[in-house]
């Protein structure tokens, strides 16, 4: 009955974006990284389930080209298979198309959206100076803030969808400090986005690669069980795979499990109340996806955003950027939305319905063509985002209370210069490298 | 009736530390700068009166030698005349002198309060992975953080009193985060501290006289009675001085009035609600000093720290120190307390009793010899601090909604790498010089 036991310089819970980041960082440097992962495939919401030759995504649709995400494989030598795409966005207003040219975004869509064009210079006049002198109040909503300037709906609109679309919040949810700090944060990288034809698991499946290439180690179908600590300091993990229980013994644990799990994970009574309050105050919001297929395409160009709708903020003819993500002839697009207000409760059932019904009341060709293939949704422990951007809400640091205990991944991604999504999750892991490598090198035990 | 209008590249409301700093900085770099105090003389809560030949503080009572405030100084080539204290403090506690260890060590002295060495040893430990592994919740209270540790009352009265020196807020109310982040921000100015030889108006002085090099002005007696604004940009001031009232055209107005002050001289339909909201939940925090005269020391070292009093917090021999603080063969003597509770209500008349109280109880020379001279103190309007470290109050930038218009002084001392006192407000001064010099030149009007 004696347990196996290992050593590393490194544990690393879970396979999502966090977690190889970090363990690929980690491994390229020399450290010694074992990744655990419970599930079959590696790569957690950034990973793809296959159907009748079709691709589905478990979270991660369109990949940023540029910033924390893209450089991480650059710097371990991942391969980084995505296409950019390069068509312009459409806009479906109501049931109206307006298209513009790439050149003049988003003034084109503002003077689309409203004909007073003196009003649109007062509204810009205000983001100018939200953008350059000072954000303003972080107790004050993104839509206190557009209302300043604008009744306009066309307008509100407009910031509500993209907020929508960046935060998962909604304007009047939202706080305006936020909203504007994201755009020098992570958000900028989404400027260029693309898609991975093989699927996001594919870029998953490069980490994995790179991980492996420096020795380091990525098991699947491995649950962590338990987190060790001694006097406060986390000194290893118990995790239980296809051939049993083993103890690993790291220097550090990287938990991409979300917060909640990694205190789970440890046992509460290592953590201070006022953290465990500030977990239990997280806000996490709800976004759905889901997977329309067709045998044409439903829309000419890679990427509408939809206003005035019930519910829908975009739709993604990916095929048209990615045909290998739907069998030959056939194409596949994803849409995105989420609930009115990520505070208030509501209905599951409800709020996919009215996704699917805005599907079909808004884009022509839907009701005819397109088919449903698959609706994903994350939300209570697994989040889209840990914490809607709502004022009042505290971010919870990557350092855990206990010493050598870090968390990755978007439970932890810092707002405030907004870090979310793909490339927030990255930043949260060179964040924990960093710090791991000012504390440890390579096989330095304690 | 024509009104005089004069123009400059920043006009400066207030003389206090982060005023004169600011505009010393700003005409040091070329600025035309221009200071108007309202007050015969300049400094604000870093002046000196004189009565009988002492000198009595407007409230700073001891500066930072080194860090932000004095490296102002060296800036701007003013005279720093300050005498350090170089004797090590001591330490009045249940009547008994307990010496700080001259090991050099940061807390051996908790060894001198508690016998218990492994309770010691466990709560520097706690300390130590505070400090260099992650700072605790924003959530838990410093007084929380120490109870893991340790119960010992003299322990928790040395933090207690450290706490309500520099925060001027209890143990049980600042947050363990702000505490320990305080110790990487200016509170490491502190030292050593020493005393202005010829009280803490010389300073203030020598800032006068180097933005006067410089060909900047600093009237006095000259109050500022509407700052103006104009599509949402500060473009000016109206001052009414000895003669009449003057319009001040400039393209930053820097204002050390506090943000109240502020908000009201521009006019609140220029703020968004959001902001005035800040401005409103703003906490001040009540700290008082007294001053006593007497014809002997009173007490043989200059820095004593009182724990375990009712309200009592430290005892100041400046005369050990400076000389020219009293009348020759003459000695004066500052002491701090705050009220037990920043958030409850206090009655004034009480806390100064109480302060007077612990004086004639802890020093036996007090009842013999001691005379009060002197009591001051701030609060509403005019804090010590302009908001209390405590969990849920939000920091007020430097930066207004106003386009232009800046706030200066420790009601926009930031928090987190907690800035407090003269260094606190000096920093504010070095961030908005720092922008201002990003936005424009000297001489460039908008």
């Amino acid at each position: 009955m004696k347990k196996k036991q290992e050593k590393c310089d490194v544990a690393v819970l879970g396979s999502g974006i966090g977690g190889l980041c970090s363990a690929a960082l980690l491994a390229n440097k020399g450290y010694e990284t074992i990744v655990v992962e419970k599930l079959p495939i590696v790569g957690g919401r950034c990973a793809t389930l296959k159907y009748k030759g079709y691709k589905i995504p478990t979270g991660v649709l369109g990949v940023p080209m540029v910033g924390s995400f893209k450089s991480i494989f650059d710097e371990v030598g991942a391969e980084f298979d995505v296409t950019p795409m390069t068509t312009p966005p459409k806009y479906l207003v109501g049931n109206e198309i307006i298209d513009t040219p790439e050149s003049d975004q988003p003034d084109a869509i503002l003077s689309r959206l409203c004909s007073d064009e003196k009003e649109i210079a007062i509204l810009k006049r205000g983001i100018n100076k939200a953008r350059t002198w000072s954000p303003p109040s972080n107790e004050m909503s993104l839509q206190d803030f557009i209302y300043q300037y604008t009744r306009n709906e066309n307008l509100a609109e407009y910031y509500n969808n993209m907020s929508d679309r960046i935060l998962s919040t909604r304007a009047h949810e939202v706080s305006a400090k936020e909203y504007f700090q994201s755009f020098s944060g992570s958000l900028k990288d989404f400027q260029r986005v693309g898609f991975a034809p093989e699927g996001s698991i594919a870029l998953m499946k490069a980490l994995k690669k790179a991980i492996e290439a420096k020795g380091g180690k990525v098991i699947t179908q491995c649950r962590a069980k338990k987190i060790l600590v001694k006097n406060e300091i986390a000194e290893g993990v118990v995790v239980e795979g296809k051939k049993g229980e083993t103890t690993i013994l790291a220097n550090n644990i990287v938990s991409n499990a979300g917060p909640k799990k990694t205190v789970a994970l440890a046992g509460k009574e290592y953590f201070e109340r006022g953290y465990l309050r500030e977990l239990r105050n997280m806000v996490p919001s709800l976004q759905i996806w889901v997977t329309s297929i067709s045998d044409r395409p439903l829309f000419d160009v890679p990427i509408l955003y939809t206003y005035k709708t019930r519910r829908l903020v975009s739709f993604v003819c990916v095929s048209h950027v990615c045909p290998e993500l739907a069998p030959k002839g056939k194409y596949i697009h994803y849409s995105i939305s989420s609930p009115v207000s990520q505070i208030a409760p509501w209905n599951l059932k409800n709020e996919v319905n009215m996704h699917i019904q805005d599907l079909k009341d808004h884009l022509p060709g839907y009701n005819k063509y397109g088919e449903v293939l698959h609706v994903g949704c994350y939300w209570g422990e697994w989040p889209t985002l840990a914490n809607a951007p709502i004022v009042g809400y505290n971010d919870i640091p990557q350092k855990t209370p206990i010493e050598n205990l870090y968390n990755v991944g978007d439970g932890v991604a810092k707002k405030g210069g907004w870090a979310g999504g793909s490339p927030g999750c990255a930043l949260t892991a060179k964040i924990v490298v960093d710090d791991i490598e000012n504390r440890f090198k390579p096989g330095q035990s304690l | 009736m024509g009104q005089k209008q004069e123009k400059y590249d920043a006009v400066v409301l207030g003389s206090g530390i982060g005023g004169l700093c600011s505009a010393a900085l700003l005409a040091n770099k070329g600025y035309k700068t221009l200071v108007v105090e309202k007050l015969p003389i300049i400094g604000g809560r870093c002046s000196t009166l004189k009565y009988k030949g002492f000198k009595i503080p407007t409230g700073v009572v001891a500066v930072p030698m080194s860090g932000v405030l004095r490296s102002i100084f060296d800036d701007v080539g003013a005279n720093f005349d300050v005498s350090p204290i170089t004797v090590p403090p001591k330490y009045l506690i249940d009547k008994r002198i307990i010496d700080e260890p001259s090991d050099g060590q940061p807390l051996s002295i908790l060894s001198r309060f508690c016998s218990d060495e492994k309770e010691v040893s466990m709560l520097k430990r706690g300390i130590e992975k505070a400090g260099t592994w992650n700072a605790p919740s924003n959530e838990t209270t410093l007084l929380d953080f120490l109870h893991q540790y340790t119960g010992n009352k003299n322990i928790i009265s040395y933090f207690n009193n450290k706490c309500d020196i520099f925060f001027t807020v209890g143990a049980h109310e600042v947050s363990a985060r702000e505490y320990f982040l305080s110790h990487t921000g200016s509170l490491k100015d502190f030292q050593p501290i020493g005393f202005a030889n010829q009280g803490s108006i010389s300073l203030m002085k020598a800032l006068k006289k180097a933005i006067e090099a410089k060909q900047g002005r600093v009237l006095t007696q000259c109050r500022a009675k509407k700052i103006l604004v104009r599509n949402g940009i500060a473009e000016g001031v109206v001052v009414e001085g000895k003669n009449g009232e003057t319009t001040i055209l400039a393209t930053a107005v820097i204002s050390n009035t506090g943000p109240k002050k502020t908000v009201a001289l521009a006019g609140k339909e220029h703020f968004d609600r959001g902001y005035l909201k800040q401005v409103r939940n703003m906490m001040p925090s009540l700290q008082m000093w007294v001053t006593t005269i007497s014809d002997r020391p009173l007490f043989d070292v200059p820095f004593l720290f009182t724990l375990k009093t009712r309200r009592l917090l430290t005892f100041l021999s400046a005369s050990l120190i400076s000389t020219g603080l009293a009348p020759e063969g003459k000695y004066v003597h500052y002491s701090i307390s705050g009220p037990a509770t920043q958030t409850g209500p206090w009655n004034l008349k009480n806390e100064v009793n109480l302060h007077i109280q612990d004086l004639k109880d802890n020093l036996p020379d007090f009842n013999k010899y001691g005379e009060i001279l002197h009591v001051g103190c701030y609060w509403g309007e005019l804090p010590t601090y302009s908001n209390t470290p405590i969990a849920g109050f939000n920091n007020i930038p430097q930066k207004t909604p106003v386009e232009n218009l800046y706030n200066v002084g420790d009601g926009v001392a930031k928090e987190g790498g907690f800035s407090c006192g003269s260094p606190g407000c000096a920093l504010t001064a070095r961030i908005v010089v720092e922008d201002i010099e990003n936005r424009f030149k000297p001489g460039q009007l908008f």
